[in-house]
């Protein structure tokens, strides 16, 4: 039990951050978190911690996804139907620069691939080349591409999101 | 001079270099002005993602209705319901008792043992106060005896012997007035009292109208349709807009507090559930400020 309190005392924090970096809901977030706690607890024994706890979160953020992809499907088929009867929503409603920011960013993570994604939301939680390499079953070595790659696309794909609201705020303004 | 290896020079920044790799991408940054310029490059970029990835962290609160906490947002709603039944009951009480005292001018059929005579009553004594201040004597043996004309009563009696003065007063003044201690009591208590003793015709109507609103009031489910009405009417809506990932296609879904307690209740969305479930944990869906329709 002390085990326990000492698992959730140090990882959770960092666990469900890279959770709602990742998932983009807090709620989510802290289910996935506290689902891989409750595997944690039944493990007997785990070797390295932080990489376990990560690795089983990434594979239960993956089954939610394979999970989800047929509501998503579903989704787009009820937006697609919802376009003749479509309200215009005030851009005032959702003009705060940090939730724009926050709208650029998560769009800007969703174009890199998979694993570039998670690598980097690893490294930001602190995690080292070993850590990701084990939590995301690659070679150490490929790691530092993998992020460098991770990084310059992000950066890209987030400034050219930028460029193009700033175009239509522009475009809009006169 | 090799040319700059940018997971290289990542690496390095990200401190996963041994001490001699480290030594040696180092001379060369510091040698070298393409080495230099890519080093400046990922240290923009290492910058950057944080930055970006930081601002993940703005993340829309109470997106997915907690199945957890269902009490707390019912209680928000019960509280309104509560608030508009208040209102409901109060009016159509106060409404009630205004007719009870005002409309029955027929003769009583049925007297109790303590009641006063009959014309009395037919002369326009309040019939309702009458009934309650029979109902609730309960020692006179000699009805008229302990009071007299117009004269109040010696010990301070209960609140329904007050009522049976003012009756027996007005009634023998010929009066209209109403004994205001009526007002006072509490308007279940008058129509409880008044019900047993009820004569026959429209008052015994009303009463039957009083006892059954009093009833779909107090009874809080049993709500009458136009209240229920009143509550869908005054409860606020709540929006969603599903955004699309790939365009800015807008759709606003709107889900009333009622349906949102529901939601609330059975630990999901009811409104096309899965899809708006799934559009909201995704963050395509965020909680926004319903426009005017």
């Amino acid at each position: 039990m002390q085990n326990a309190e000492r698992l959730f005392r140090e990882y959770h924090a960092t666990l469900v951050r890279y959770l709602t970096r990742r998932l983009g809901d807090r709620d989510w977030a802290d289910e996935v978190a506290q689902e891989t706690f409750v595997r944690a607890l039944r493990q007997e024994s785990i070797v390295n911690e932080r990489s376990w706890l990560f690795t089983v979160a990434t594979n239960l953020i993956r089954d939610d996804a394979r999970r989800m992809a047929r509501e998503r499907r579903h989704l787009e088929v009820m937006a697609a139907e919802a376009r003749d009867v479509e309200e215009e929503v005030p851009a005032a409603a959702l003009s705060l620069e940090r939730a724009q920011d926050a709208s650029d960013a998560r769009r800007a993570l969703e174009s890199l691939g998979e694993r570039d994604r998670h690598a980097l939301l690893l490294k930001e939680e602190g995690l080292d080349y070993g850590e990701i390499a084990e939590v995301l079953n690659v070679e150490k070595t490929s790691v530092g591409t993998t992020l460098s790659r991770a990084r310059r696309r992000l950066a890209e794909s987030f400034e050219a999101l930028q460029d193009e609201r700033r175009r239509r705020e522009q475009h809009a303004a006169s | 001079m090799p040319h700059p290896d940018e997971s290289l020079i990542h690496a390095w920044l990200d401190g996963e270099l041994d001490a001699a790799e480290s030594a040696r991408v180092e001379a060369l940054v510091a040698r070298d002005l393409e080495w230099a310029a890519a080093a400046a490059d990922a240290r923009g970029l290492i910058a950057a993602s944080a930055r970006i990835v930081g601002a993940l962290d703005h993340v829309n609160a109470n997106v997915t209705p907690k199945s957890g906490s269902p009490r707390r947002k019912r209680s928000w709603w019960m509280a309104r319901v509560a608030a508009a039944l208040l209102v409901v009951t109060s009016s159509a009480l106060l409404l009630r008792q205004g007719r009870l005292l005002q409309a029955p001018k027929e003769p009583a059929r049925e007297q109790g043992p303590a009641a006063s005579p009959a014309p009395a009553l037919s002369q326009g004594a309040p019939v309702a106060a009458a009934t309650v201040a029979a109902a609730d004597r309960p020692t006179s043996n000699t009805p008229g005896a302990e009071t007299k004309k117009g004269v109040a009563p010696q010990a301070a009696p209960p609140k329904a012997e007050v009522v049976a003065v003012a009756a027996e007063s007005t009634a023998g003044s010929g009066s209209h007035t109403r004994p205001s201690s009526v007002l006072n009591m509490e308007p279940s208590r008058v129509a409880q009292r008044a019900a047993p003793a009820a004569p026959a015709g429209a008052l015994r109507d009303q009463l039957a109208a009083a006892r059954k609103d009093q009833l779909a009031a107090g009874a809080g489910p049993q709500l009458t349709k136009s209240t229920q009405e009143a509550v869908h009417r005054a409860a606020t809506t709540t929006c969603f807009e599903i955004r699309q990932p790939a365009d800015s296609v807008h759709r606003l879904v709107r889900l009333d507090s009622v349906q949102l307690a529901d939601s609330t209740r059975s630990g999901r969305l009811t409104l096309q559930d899965d899809t708006l479930r799934s559009a909201v944990r995704r963050l395509l869906a965020v909680k926004v400020a319903c426009p005017d329709r």
